[in-house]
């Protein structure tokens, strides 16, 4: 798959993985439990534990549970039905049928601004995870006093991301080795933190244990927290649609979001909300020592540590292929080694300044609720309710000016004004830049008016401009060969 | 920008995609009861959290 130029080669591989050709029923690799393992795998990672500590700041435990499963639940079920769904039915990724809500250019703008920036945040995050780590062990094992945000700190982390780019520039990386060594082992680790957690605090003591950092108002704090769980279920709109492709059935590609995204998700998320609450911490890197001892507590640093370092590649991976694919001749002609180093450029800046984006987590979630929510109720409204879930699989592929879903010059500005306006509607209700809410906010959150209005928006323009115009062909009905046969038996009796 | 193998492949796999008498079972929706499973169990699921946990 890594070509002369040592670049993943993205569009001449037959075998139909990795690439925008759209799969036939033998190369669909997954039922239930594969996709099941796959989805458990990619939920209980790290960031687990990052968002169960982010919600210990506003909540104690029981309410905790609440907000953490009304808000997951919610945000996962959009998000499978959204990307899942759709790139299950056809077998084409979740980027190239995203032409059909955006355009072919407007994908191409989309991925170009939202992965890098995307990519710089979370690598930021795991790196500087992975510096504290890292910092920990060597505080526990050799008594050093070194400071969370001082220079040993920002040394590792940038270690990080050098290890990370060394392991890239040398090929592919398997989401299934991922799977295989690092999810069993972190589930393992979430199950003794589980048993440590209850075995040296009585319920009565864990539900006593106070938030970290919570507002005057009970209600608002469990609106900041249900928050926070809403766009932990939304962030998993970037990478759900390319794994739900290669399964059989659409059943196959729904169910397990339940089982992974949503239930694991909230198991290691609670457990993560527990431990900060019992230690006072919201960081998990300062977390394991007092839990399970020295000797325990630096082997599950060291373990977290390239917990990290797994995940901060394998999302590298799969981010810059979407670039690759959306920049086109361009982007291809960057050698890889090069290519692989700009997309960890800016976290490289970024942990020069641990305590600015890891301290503030909860405002990084804030960001990408503003952005994944609107995603996800435009592709949702597009395909379900304007389309009916019918697409023309060919059209994907016809170039701009001849394919039916070029609106104008590749861009569909319906979509765009769209996801705008469900941005701003939640900026207005919840800044993640100071993460000062309206009075309203306390009932409504921010991500759930934020879905609604970008539904509104786009299928309002939709019917009252770009249909009537003759633009991304929503006018005429889907061609037959691309319907399933079963409907169109049904259809002509 | 596609190579003359991307393009060659991508018609094969279309062929096969247009021809009436291929069916992918993937095609086929969700079946209703799906989403009925769905609607009232996260229904359930959120009633009794919210009146288990909710700080009214």
């Amino acid at each position: 798959m890594v070509n002369a130029n040592n670049k993943p080669d993205v569009t001449s591989s037959t075998a139909g993985e990795f690439t925008e050709l759209p799969v036939l029923p033998h190369e669909r690799l997954w039922g239930f439990w594969q996709f099941t393992s796959v989805n458990v795998g990619l939920a209980i990672a790290t960031w687990a534990f990052l968002t169960g500590g982010a919600i210990a700041m506003f909540v104690g435990v029981k309410t905790a549970i609440v907000a953490t499963l009304i808000g997951n639940l919610i945000g996962v079920v959009l998000v499978a039905a959204a990307t899942c769904l759709p790139s299950a039915k056809y077998g084409v990724e979740q980027y190239t049928l995203l032409r059909t809500v955006f355009g072919l250019n407007g994908v191409r703008a989309l991925v170009a601004v939202m992965m890098p920036l995307a990519e710089a945040g979370w690598n930021a995050v795991l790196a500087i995870m992975f510096g504290r780590a890292v910092t920990n062990v060597s505080n526990a094992v050799f008594g050093t006093d070194f400071d969370p945000n001082g220079p040993m700190v920002i040394g590792m982390s940038l270690l990080a991301l050098l290890l990370g780019w060394l392991i890239l520039v040398r090929g592919p990386v398997s989401i299934e080795w991922v799977n295989k060594i690092v999810a069993p082992a972190l589930a393992v680790l979430t199950v003794v933190m589980l048993i440590v957690l209850l075995a040296g605090n009585s319920v009565a003591e864990l539900s006593a244990a106070k938030p970290l950092d919570a507002f005057a108002q009970d209600r608002l704090n469990f609106a900041a927290a249900l928050e926070l769980s809403f766009a932990t279920g939304f962030s998993w709109w970037t990478i759900m649609g390319n794994l739900a492709r290669l399964t059989r059935t659409q059943r196959a590609a729904f169910w397990p979001n339940m089982v992974g995204i949503f239930f694991a998700s909230v198991v290691a998320g609670m457990v993560g909300t527990m431990a900060a609450l019992v230690l006072g911490e919201v960081d998990p890197t300062v977390w394991m020592v007092p839990l399970g001892g020295v000797v325990l507590g630096v082997l599950a640093l060291l373990f977290i540590a390239f917990a990290n370092l797994t995940s901060m590649v394998s999302q590298t991976y799969s981010g810059g292929l979407a670039i690759i694919r959306a920049g086109g001749s361009a982007v291809r002609r960057i050698p890889w080694p090069v290519f692989v180093a700009l997309l960890y450029a800016p976290s490289a800046i970024v942990v020069f300044w641990p305590a600015a984006l890891y301290d503030n987590f909860f405002k990084f979630v804030a960001w990408i609720g503003l952005v994944m929510a609107p995603l996800t109720a435009v592709y949702l409204t597009d395909f379900f309710l304007l389309r009916r879930r019918r697409i023309v699989v060919r059209e994907l592929y016809q170039p701009e000016g001849t394919s039916r879903y070029s609106f104008w010059f590749g861009v569909n500005p319906a979509a765009f004004l769209a996801v705008g306006a469900g941005a701003l509607t939640y900026f207005l209700l919840l800044n993640p830049i100071t993460f000062e809410s309206a009075a309203i906010f306390t009932y409504t959150s921010a991500s759930l008016p934020a879905f609604v209005v970008t539904a509104v928006v786009h299928a309002v323009l939709t019917v009252v401009w770009v249909r009537p115009a003759g633009k991304g062909g929503y006018r005429e009905p889907a061609a037959a060969a691309t319907v399933p046969k079963q409907e169109v038996e049904e259809a002509i009796g | 920008m596609e190579t003359a193998d991307f393009r060659r492949e991508l018609d094969r796999r279309l062929a096969v995609i247009e021809d009436p008498d291929h069916h992918d079972p993937a095609a086929d929706d969700l079946p209703r009861a799906d989403w009925l499973w769905l609607l009232i169990g996260s229904l359930v699921l959120i009633v009794a959290s919210l009146a288990w946990g909710y700080p009214w």
